[in-house]
């Protein structure tokens, strides 16, 4: 089992470092390089998340964790920040705190569809932990190999309403709430002769052996 | 490391905005401002994304391209975007744009379109 844990501060700029060093660390497990990109877009909106609404915008520890055991990758994001009161609520698609009208509200429905499992725990004044699994499953040869899906689209109407929907509690303490969703249940529309095209795409730019030359990850 | 961000061309009415490689919640934070700016200057009734440079994006660039599509559906504008790789194309399609933002391949198709 392969593990890594670390502290980032929280900085827009550290979005980019965490999705990097979490490729870096899951291409020992050989994934296609589509699979590389579904991770780094999950992880790329946990670590956004923190930054904006577990920090807002301030300063903070923003705490990134990798393990691999056998074919699953989990990766886990985790602040000490102001926390979410209503997780389900929260994640919902389209729903969002954010007052700027330029956030989407969807970074957990993305999570949910470039991701196997889901699952965030949460507790308002304490922070939150967003833990996130992928099944990195090594193709069968003259097999069908892992399907190159592309998610379901986060259903929008044709006039987005972006108002904001500012989350009301009636509990005045704290509670800890969890949500899980598995993704896996997503429709998968893609036909096996695309999908076998895409995956042969991926490997033949799959970066592994080159990132792993380069640095030496701790077993 | 230093990010080259957005670069604008203005074409007649059209606003085409190159966007970077990482298109990402840091990049994006000054886009709403300078497009804001430049549609303020500008009588503009099409902006075209360029997507050629971008390597990865995430839903932090659907709220932007949702918006500036709103802001141009509201002026009976259009927006298209051109150049994506198949890591934008899938955001794109589960962050709903591809059903709303006509999609080309070439920069000529995308500012004619």
């Amino acid at each position: 089992m392969a593990h890594f844990r670390m502290e980032i501060e929280s900085l827009s700029e550290n979005e980019e470092f965490a999705r990097v060093v979490t490729a870096v660390f899951m291409s020992r497990m050989n994934p296609t390089l589509e699979q590389v990109e579904d991770v780094k877009t999950a992880v790329s909106e946990a670590v956004t998340n923190a930054v904006i609404h577990g920090y807002q915008n301030g300063e903070g520890v923003i705490v990134l964790e990798g393990r691999i055991q056998g074919d699953w990758l989990t990766v886990t994001v985790e602040d000490r920040g102001s926390g979410i009161r209503d997780v389900k609520r929260a994640m919902e698609p389209l729903y969002t705190t954010d007052k700027t009208g330029e956030r989407s509200g969807m970074g957990f429905s993305f999570m949910e569809a470039f991701m196997d499992q889901v699952q965030v725990e949460s507790e308002p004044g304490k922070g939150t932990i967003v833990q996130m699994k992928k099944e990195i499953r090594q193709e069968q040869d003259g097999g069908i190999p892992n399907a190159a899906s592309i998610p379901k689209p986060v259903s929008i109407p044709e006039s987005v309403n972006t108002s904001k929907a500012v989350s009301t509690s009636k509990a005045a303490s704290t509670s800890k709430a969890a949500s899980t969703s598995k993704a896996a249940s997503i429709s998968r529309s893609v036909s096996i002769l695309e999908s076998r095209l895409v995956s042969a795409c991926g490997r033949s730019s799959r970066t592994a052996g080159v990132i792993q030359s380069i640095l030496s990850i701790q077993p | 490391m230093a990010q080259k961000t957005f670069s604008y061309e203005a074409c007649g009415q059209i606003l085409i905005i190159h966007l970077p490689r990482e298109f990402d919640h840091h990049n994006c934070r000054n886009l709403k401002y300078e497009t804001d700016l430049l549609l303020a200057e500008n009588y503009i009734n099409k902006i075209v994304f360029d997507f050629s440079r971008t390597q990865f994006m995430d839903s932090s660039g659907i709220g932007i391209l949702l918006n500036r599509y709103k802001q141009m559906k509201a002026n009976g504008g259009k927006t298209t975007l051109y150049g994506v790789n198949n890591q934008v194309s899938r955001v794109l399609t589960v962050g709903g744009i591809t059903r709303i933002m006509e999609h080309f391949d070439t920069r000529d198709e995308a500012v004619a379109g």
